[in-house]
């Protein structure tokens, strides 16, 4: 199959994608009520402590952030946390290899993991997409530090990667179901791992320097924490070169994993029935 | 249906336990994996608000309890344990709009079995056991840790106000569910009320708004999940609010039996089953 071939049948497979998510449009959309739900959760505790905090020691900012700036943080970390894959597409894998239908994506002239890759980017970006039409709707009704384009195009490569590490780590963690069925724990290890490790809950910055310094070596903050931050504008120019060499580094290690252990699973890997 | 009926039918769900465990014996890994997303959960949680009580010590609100580190890895714990039962129990509500919509319920209806405690039956998940024990023992830690204090009489009331409230919260979503007979597949309805659910479990819900408050003890009865329970079990309610509490939970157990019982029979009388 010809180069030219093959990314015309992962845009097919895009295409596709894009489609079934339409025939869903009444439960795609009420999705959106996800955000205010998690959002209002952490606004009422962050700012009973930030109320204290400031009532106790009169501190204004906790771990970087003003109120503010963090509630500002958290819209965007949990749109990013809705728009990369997690959950649902790591149960769609272990459902292909535990059933069997990844026989018949074998037999077809495509990578199974480049049809699941292009398969999924439609929805990150629909779920991006709306996610930011949401809170560029809030800016209007809570005044929000709203970031600039120059920040916003900086994002868009900065989310690609995100989108990668994201896909790497799910789809490294399902391959599992070559060798376990009922993976949904591994599953749950890896998204609790992610929110907690990629400062979705609570920004990096407010953990003490130990854990810190530890948290900041993982791929995870790439998936969240980083583009966050890239789209408030709270990076200096000279730490883009660290960070872009650094999440290339795992985009790499993780590829290699995924290849390695999808290579491992896949032998001895039979289907049957019809 | 016959009040013998009913006992017969309910006189069931041992044999529908027994069954599930037995499977959970085919996959000895699934029990360690519960353990350890139970465990990885509380220490998740129990680590945010450790981070949150270095920035302030203690979380005042509205409310009867003064939130220190140890209520707060308590109530972390008291989540685990509420979300044992759910998962012990009432993981086929979860499934009800998956049955109306693509895999069909025509199958429970012809057996002399209620379809709902079937479709509930078939999804026990005695996982929840290990789950379970994850949850007391991570509440037996922060009474250790923190020095916390429990009474009996408080257990009792807080584990009453507990399974009181999930059911609520449980039929409530089974109505939910239920509504796919008229929409067809609703995850995303089910999932509004369950990140609503999910995120606000594990805060102190006492030292939110009124309004906050309000909503989440009578219109989605989240507060029963584990702010009453904690604050039942360490004796921090006092008399009066705590027979309001229950009685609430009592009298929406009963309202949402009523109201889920009405929208399942009217949605099974337009239902149609597909395919062959």
């Amino acid at each position: 199959m010809s180069s030219l071939a093959r990314i015309n049948s992962y845009l097919a497979v895009a295409k596709i994608s894009f489609r079934n998510i339409r025939q869903y449009t009444v439960d795609f959309l009420t999705n959106f009520a996800y955000f205010p739900a998690q959002i209002y959760a952490l606004y009422f505790i962050y700012s009973i402590v930030y109320t204290q905090a400031w009532i106790i020691d009169g501190v204004t900012t906790i771990g970087g952030f003003t109120f503010t700036q963090l509630i500002n943080y958290l819209f965007i970390v949990i749109v990013m946390q809705r728009s990369l894959p997690r959950w649902r597409l790591g149960t769609e894998i272990e459902k292909d290899i535990d059933r069997g239908p990844l026989v018949s994506y074998l037999a077809r002239p495509i990578d199974y993991a480049g049809f699941k890759f292009f398969g999924e980017f439609p929805r990150s970006l629909l779920f991006l997409l709306f996610g930011l039409i949401t809170y560029v709707i809030t800016l209007i009704f809570i005044p929000l530090p709203a970031p600039t384009i120059g920040n916003l195009l900086l994002f868009i490569p900065f989310f690609l990667v995100a989108y990668m590490i994201a896909f790497l780590l799910v789809f490294a963690t399902s391959i599992a179901a070559f060798k376990m069925s009922q993976i949904w724990w591994v599953r749950d290890l890896l998204s609790l791992a992610m929110t907690l490790a990629g400062g979705g809950l609570i920004p990096l910055t407010y953990f003490p320097p130990v854990i810190q310094s530890i948290l900041l070596l993982l791929p995870f903050q790439y998936c969240y924490f980083t583009p966050t931050i890239i789209l408030q504008g709270y990076y200096a120019v000279t730490d883009l070169l660290p960070i872009t060499l650094i999440s290339v580094a795992w985009l790499i290690i993780l590829y290699v994993l995924v290849r390695l252990l999808w290579n491992l699973g896949r032998r001895g890997y039979s289907g049957a029935g019809g | 249906m016959a009040r013998n009926d009913y006992l017969r039918q309910l006189g069931l769900i041992p044999s529908y336990l027994r069954l599930s465990l037995l499977r959970l014996g085919e996959n000895k890994l699934q029990l360690w994996g519960a353990f350890a997303t139970s465990a990885f959960s509380f220490i998740f949680y129990a680590i945010f608000w450790n981070v949150m009580t270095l920035q302030v010590p203690i979380l005042t609100g509205v409310g009867w309890v003064v939130w220190g580190v140890g209520e707060l890895t308590f109530l972390v714990g008291m989540t685990n344990l509420a979300w044992s039962f759910g998962a012990f129990f009432w993981m086929g509500i979860w499934e009800i709009h998956w049955y109306i919509t693509e895999l069909g319920i025509e199958e429970y209806q012809i057996r002399p079995v209620n379809s709902i405690l079937q479709i509930m039956a078939q999804n026990f998940w005695a996982g929840g056991i290990i789950q379970m024990s994850v949850g007391i023992i991570m509440l037996g830690l922060s009474i250790a840790t923190f020095g916390l204090v429990i009474t009996p009489i408080g257990i009792v009331l807080g584990l009453l106000a507990l399974l009181l409230g999930q059911a609520a919260l449980y039929i409530l979503w089974a109505t939910l569910a239920s509504l796919a007979f008229w929409i067809g597949r609703n995850a995303g309805l089910i999932e509004i009320s369950d990140a609503i659910e999910w995120n606000f479990a594990r805060m102190p819900i006492d030292v939110m708004p009124h309004l906050v408050q309000h909503f989440l003890t009578f219109i989605l009865p989240v507060i029963f999940i584990s702010t009453v329970p904690t604050m039942m079990m360490l004796g921090q309610l006092p008399l009066e609010p705590t027979l309001l509490y229950l009685t609430v939970a009592g009298v929406l157990v009963f309202v949402w039996i009523l109201i889920f019982n009405a929208v399942w029979q009217a949605g099974v009388k337009r239902y149609q089953p597909v395919g062959g």
